[in-house]
């Protein structure tokens, strides 16, 4: 899938929430995508090893493709830098400092060298009460769960069922975003985006995911689809014809996006849905469109 | 070979000495007293009478001031303040919209290039009772001509069609900070540095200029209009790129430029993101350091401005918002400032909001754990809505505090009918509880935000005077003695410089402002309404523009 406009993703959440562990995760991948992050902090990340040259103008390039960037001069000179590197990047994540809005970062997403792909917090289910009655910061994690397109509740191996069902509880009073169970659904959608023409639905531990080519689909029409996804798909992305022109069709979580694309792309839409096999509904949803 | 410089009067500030004249060799103070004790002390002096019609004080020093303060004035001045450029030329404040609009038409005019982007600074929409500027308007200055207006708190702009048109922001433009009509269509205004940046070439084009080396050049010709000798610039960019430091060094040590310049470093700017490499790299620079120019300070932005409803506060606003917004994480702060510190360097850091004292004060306190280093000089900065509990704190932690108490004047009245309300507005900037407890006080201007003018503050200050008439917590106000010991003792010991400056007292360097009236003649209501005459930088005169 590809367009002029590099995909933006926006990682936010409060310390000790996994965003390391999830950008290393992407900065180590084996996936042969050429990834760029900007991070807060290069100490906190593991790339010492993987470096391929020494930094210039504030961007490392690691051996696999990734290149890794501090925003040394700010975001908009960090932005201006990634969309002029060449062979062009793939896909652009921004990790959001602790307290940063990822919102308004995300609004990076739509000037013209990018397209805002989603805003995913990360949440520890087991210290997110806390921060959330935090007297300093509690207003300031709500605001960050109730601006993000997805959650991930991390570190439910080492919580208890009742921690796990507190901070359920507490991310559903701030946010109607959906909560994922782990980020392998986040890291699909990073690192596998691009299924090679149609593909039958595949099931991984915790999700599901399809492609398949759309018919031809009006503007109003895509949006109205989009809108009516049933709960279980976190995830549409893909390109369809009008006719006319190309649409770029984009949902994460509950929040849908339908603009019109220059590009050279054939029609394909992926949803992928946050159970472990694809249910009748969304097969149901998916065929609606024909109609 | 000494120098005897006559005034009408003067006064030291810092320094017992007393009298009407000062002796200055190689560009350093050797004795004040009166002419006859100099004379007979230095008999070969020269006696130089150039200010026996003027009043003599130690330069002001500003410490909270920005750079970028030079630079705005490459573009349109459209601010509801009279102020006055680098030049010194007066600019009359815009007091309605339409005034604005006729300061752009005129200035649309006398443009030759008709595709060149007109520029302009300073709007600040919350005096104009609920009117907004939007493209409609400026399309009444030029529908050809692109059209770029940033307010006041620079998190804002209005453009015209002409510039929607020519940058391609139209219906489709999904930015939520491209506010739109019933009709979908953009009404012109950009919010936020992502909307704004949609404006392309009008809006990098106005930072640019913010940063360049003209802009620093017209900085120091706005601090020696105002009087001030030695000027800070308070974290407005990074110093980690050899390009930025250099730069600085070409233009302050300059001779012609007319300040001596203490340039912080601001982490939340760019530069290096570990704390450690930060303060390794200010510690190198610091090494740089020269007569005129120096590094060495490092600066937080802990929240962020009162006017705009995102300091941190105990309190909600009485509008109804609940908070503000933090730029560091509350959780982190300790292990931030903990490398600058045991590094040495001067801290210091803007809290506007007493919920952002709070986290800093508590971070303060552990990382000393019960023993601040001797001389740390950690300031607390804007300290606007500080409580007198934390100002007890602060006393014994030994931190300093610098006070915006421009507020008053700009924006005193909004503080009481929109932002925190009488009781709230009564106690900011509470300079007299400062003093009262011990700590070492300053007040500034905080330029660009408001413009550079230590008598202008001073006055503040001293009246707590608002726009309408309302005195704000009349018990705060301090006298003509307290308000110019802040403006140039005060801080030039958070700079660390009072050792060379801030006083007429021998051995300091002979910086010195010439006033066209006493302030300790024509007291508290009169301070800003005197004229600086000159400046003097080592023993040379700094003529005002």
């Amino acid at each position: 899938m590809s367009s002029d406009r590099i995909p933006l993703t926006v990682i936010g959440g409060y310390l000790g929430a996994g965003k390391t562990t999830l950008i290393n995760k992407v900065l180590n991948g084996d996936h042969g995508r050429r990834i760029a992050v900007i991070v807060n902090d290069f100490g906190d990340v593991a790339i010492d090893e993987m470096l391929l040259e020494p930094a210039t103008g504030g961007i490392r390039a690691l051996a696999n493709g990734c290149v890794c960037c501090a925003a040394v001069d700010g975001l908009a000179t960090a932005l201006e830098d990634i969309a002029a590197l060449r062979p062009a990047i793939e896909h652009l994540i921004i990790e959001v400092s602790g307290v940063g809005d990822p919102w308004a970062v995300a609004q990076w997403g739509r000037t013209p060298r990018f397209d805002l792909d989603g805003v995913i917090a990360l949440a520890d289910a087991v210290t997110l009460p806390r921060w959330l009655a935090d007297v300093y910061v509690g207003d300031t994690v709500r605001q960050q769960l109730a601006a993000s397109d997805l959650i991930v509740l991390s570190r439910r191996d080492i919580a208890s069922p009742e921690e796990i069902r507190t901070a359920e509880e507490s991310v559903a009073a701030a946010s109607s975003a959906p909560i994922l169970e782990s980020v392998d659904v986040v890291l699909d959608m990073l690192l596998h985006p691009r299924a090679a023409g149609q593909a039958p639905s595949r099931a991984h531990a915790e999700h599901s995911s399809i492609t398949f080519v759309p018919p031809r689909v009006g503007r109003d029409r895509a949006t109205t689809w989009l809108d009516a996804a049933p709960l279980e798909v976190v995830r549409v992305k893909g390109f369809a014809s009008t006719g006319e022109m190309m649409l770029l069709l984009q949902r994460v979580g509950r929040r849908s996006e339908v603009v019109p694309r220059l590009g050279l792309e054939s029609p394909r839409v992926t949803v992928i849905a946050a159970v472990p096999t694809l249910p009748a509904s969304v097969e149901e949803w998916i065929d609606s469109l024909r109609e | 070979m000494s120098t005897i410089f006559l005034a009408r009067s003067l006064h030291a500030i810092d320094a017992a000495a007393s009298g009407d004249a000062v002796a200055v060799d190689e560009g350093r103070i050797t004795a004040v007293g009166s002419l006859a004790e100099l004379r007979s002390a230095l008999p070969n002096a020269t006696v130089d009478d150039r200010y026996a019609e003027a009043t003599l004080l130690p330069g002001f020093v500003e410490a909270h001031s920005h750079s970028m303060a030079g630079g705005m004035w490459r573009h349109l001045y459209v601010g509801f303040f009279d102020n006055r450029d680098p030049a010194g030329r007066l600019w009359l404040g815009c007091k309605t919209l339409d005034a604005v609009l006729d300061r752009l038409r005129e200035a649309e005019a006398a443009l030759d290039d008709p595709n060149e982007t007109l520029r302009a600074w300073g709007l600040d929409p919350i005096y104009f009772s609920g009117d907004r500027l939007v493209a409609e308007h400026l399309d009444r200055v030029s529908s050809t001509r692109p059209i770029f207006v940033i307010h006041a708190s620079l998190h804002l702009a209005t453009v015209n069609t002409a510039l929607m048109e020519r940058e391609h922001i139209n219906a489709d433009s999904l930015a939520d900070g491209v506010p739109k009509d019933g009709a979908g269509h953009p009404i012109g205004e950009l919010q936020e540095p992502a909307a704004m940046s949609l404006a392309g070439e009008g809006f990098t084009g106005m930072f640019r200029a913010l940063m360049a080396p003209e802009g620093i050049t017209d900085y120091g010709k706005l601090a020696r209009n105002a009087g001030v000798t030695t000027v800070v610039d308070l974290g407005s960019g990074p110093i980690a790129s050899d390009s930025i430091a250099t730069m600085w060094q070409q233009v302050v040590n300059d001779p012609a430029f007319p300040a001596r310049v203490s340039v912080f470093h601001n982490p939340g700017q760019g530069g290096p993101a570990s704390l450690d490499e930060v303060a390794e790299m200010v510690v190198r620079r610091r090494g740089e350091s020269t007569d005129k120019l120096r590094f060495g300070g490092v600066k937080f932005v802990l929240d962020g401005s009162i006017q705009g409803y995102t300091a941190r506060v105990t309190e909600p606003y009485i509008n109804g918002k609940e908070n503000g917004l933090w730029l560091v994480p509350p959780a982190q702060l300790e292990d931030w400032i903990r490398p600058v510190l045991d590094a040495g360097l001067l801290l210091h850091v803007h809290c506007n909001g007493d919920q952002a004292a709070d986290v800093l004060i508590d971070a303060f306190a552990k990382v000393t754990a019960g023993s601040p280093p001797a001389d740390h000089r950690t300031t607390v900065q804007h300290s606007q809505l500080t409580r007198r509990d934390q100002y007890e704190r602060m006393a014994e932690l030994g931190m300093c505090a610098n006070l915006f108490s421009n507020h008053f004047w700009y924006w005193g009245d909004q503080h009481v009918d929109l932002t925190v309300g009488p009781e709230r507005a009564a106690r900011m900037n509470s300079a007299a509880t400062v003093l009262e407890l011990g700590i070492p006080l300053s007040i500034h201007c905080d330029a660009s935000v408001t413009p550079l003018g230590s008598l202008h503050v001073a006055w503040c200050a001293a009246n707590r005077q608002t726009v309408s008439g309302r005195v704000l917590g009349p018990d705060e106000r301090l006298d003509v003695a307290q308000a110019m010991h802040a403006i140039t003792m005060g801080a030039a010991y958070q700079l660390r410089m009072d050792d060379e400056v801030g006083s007429i007292s021998p051995g300091k360097r002979a910086d010195f402002v010439a006033l066209d009236a006493d302030p300790f003649v024509v007291g508290a209501e009169g301070l800003r309404d005197i004229n600086v005459l000159s400046t003097m930088l080592d023993g040379v005169e700094q003529s005002v523009g």
